[in-house]
């Protein structure tokens, strides 16, 4: 009698404890998640959960996108009007850009290639750093390839998986790119923080740079084509302390109403690694 | 197993929600979060060890599509399950102070658990976390719970 109950006392145990042994072990598991996010099991294991979320959210993507229609139309309208204004002014320069090639006898650039895509699932309970497309492995999609929209740079391809990939946004404090004033050619390193949003680092003092200047990606970088549009300069400040100017900038790509995307599979005629 | 499949039903459900039609509801980049009044539900309906089980699974379909910190909110929602389920064991009496006092305490450790591990390595100051992150992501949580409550009556409890 004694020695049955001695044997059933810690089953007793652990029973009446239970929630405790549970929260434990799924902190434990969460812990090794978070410390092995690059290990294939955790792979494996995102992947699963990754192919199910994002069908499943593909099937009612279209939700949001009806909700979002009348926006998005009326700045699709007023972005033609713009784009019609300054593809005039384009046209011309395209123009003068070839006679001046031939005069000098430059190579033509060749053409990027690009895959088109569309956001399934986005981050939904913060800022969003990162937006998963229906483009992976199986497509041609690989590590770092650069995503763009029409606008300007979205971000980098960060994961892929065979029939989907998760792009790492600008807005990831992570995300670093490599950037150029577009009139003065003024260099920096383009990066998101909480406090300042969008900002273009590493600018010396000395350097002039205007609210509006554009800021594009530079010819320094190696995963992005140069002359990507990033953003316009919002404001311009100087701390006696710094050697650097602190300038922040307002992206071209609206983050929350990222749809369709491209990525650019090679550039310059190389193709990405 | 009845039981087990409502559950996981209702998440898929939430989840559609979450990504569907919350971030319409976005103020300023803050969203509640649904998943967790869907905790919440099972931990003081079910106790301490569904809840800490439902948060720690949801929160790894949460986390997939992150490129950083993979379980970081299976971890959070974890402990906010425990919260939940722990007022289920003391018996309360279903009012609405006392299912304001559950989601308040749950949304809260949820939010701190999450943001702090999130912003630890970053050099942003604990003030602009709390100001700008946790107090909006709890507030605007805690309103949805309330409102669901308010909408379903005893519904996160299990009582009409």
């Amino acid at each position: 009698m004694l020695n049955k109950d001695l044997l059933e006392r810690p089953n007793l145990f652990f029973v009446s404890k239970r929630e405790y042994f549970t929260l434990i072990a799924a902190i434990l598991v969460s812990l090794y998640a978070l410390f092995n996010n690059d290990k294939p099991q955790i792979d494996a294991m995102r992947t699963l959960f990754l192919g199910s979320y994002a069908g499943l959210q593909k099937q009612f993507s279209w939700v949001r996108r009806f909700a979002e229609m009348q926006k998005t139309d009326t700045a699709l309208r007023r972005r033609v009007t713009q784009m019609m204004l300054e593809n005039s002014q384009m046209r011309e320069a395209l123009l003068e850009n070839h006679r001046l090639r031939q005069m000098l006898s430059y190579r033509e650039r060749e053409a990027w290639s690009f895959r088109a895509g569309r956001v399934i699932t986005k981050e939904s309970d913060q800022t969003p750093v990162c937006v998963t497309i229906d483009l992976g492995r199986k497509d041609g999609i690989r590590a770092n390839m650069p995503v763009v929209t029409p606008e300007g740079l979205v971000g980098k391809i960060y994961k892929t998986f065979p029939e989907i990939s998760i792009v790492q946004l600008m807005l990831d404090r992570n995300f670093y790119v490599s950037a150029r004033l577009q009139g003065n050619r003024v260099y920096g390193i383009v990066n998101w923080n909480e406090r300042n949003g969008l900002e273009l680092a590493s600018v010396p003092r000395t350097a002039v740079v205007q609210v509006r200047d554009a800021v594009v990606t530079s010819d320094s970088s190696a995963l992005f084509p140069p002359g990507l549009r990033i953003g316009l300069v919002r404001d311009v400040s100087e701390d006696e302390t710094s050697l650097f100017k602190t300038i922040l900038l307002q992206p071209d790509v609206d983050f929350s109403r990222l749809e369709e995307i491209f990525v650019i599979t090679s550039f310059s005629g190389r193709a990405q690694q | 197993m009845i039981r087990f499949v409502k559950y996981a039903l209702m998440f898929v459900f939430l989840i559609l929600l979450q990504t569907t039609l919350i971030p319409l509801l976005s103020i300023q980049d803050i969203y509640p979060d649904l998943l967790l009044i869907g905790v919440v539900i099972t931990g003081i309906r079910h106790g301490a060890t569904p809840a800490i089980l439902a948060g720690c699974v949801v929160g790894f379909v949460q986390d997939a599509a992150v490129t950083q910190l993979y379980g970081l909110s299976s971890l959070a929602k974890s402990v906010a399950g425990f919260v939940a389920g722990y007022f289920s064991r003391e018996k309360l009496k279903y009012n609405f102070q006392v299912t304001l006092g559950v989601v308040a305490a749950t949304a809260l450790t949820n939010t701190v658990l999450y943001q702090a591990i999130y912003y630890f390595s970053s050099n942003i100051s604990v003030g602009w976390i709390i100001l700008r992150h946790i107090i909006p992501h709890f507030i605007y949580t805690v309103i949805i719970g309330m409102m669901v409550n308010a909408i379903w009556p005893g519904g996160l409890w299990g009582k009409s």
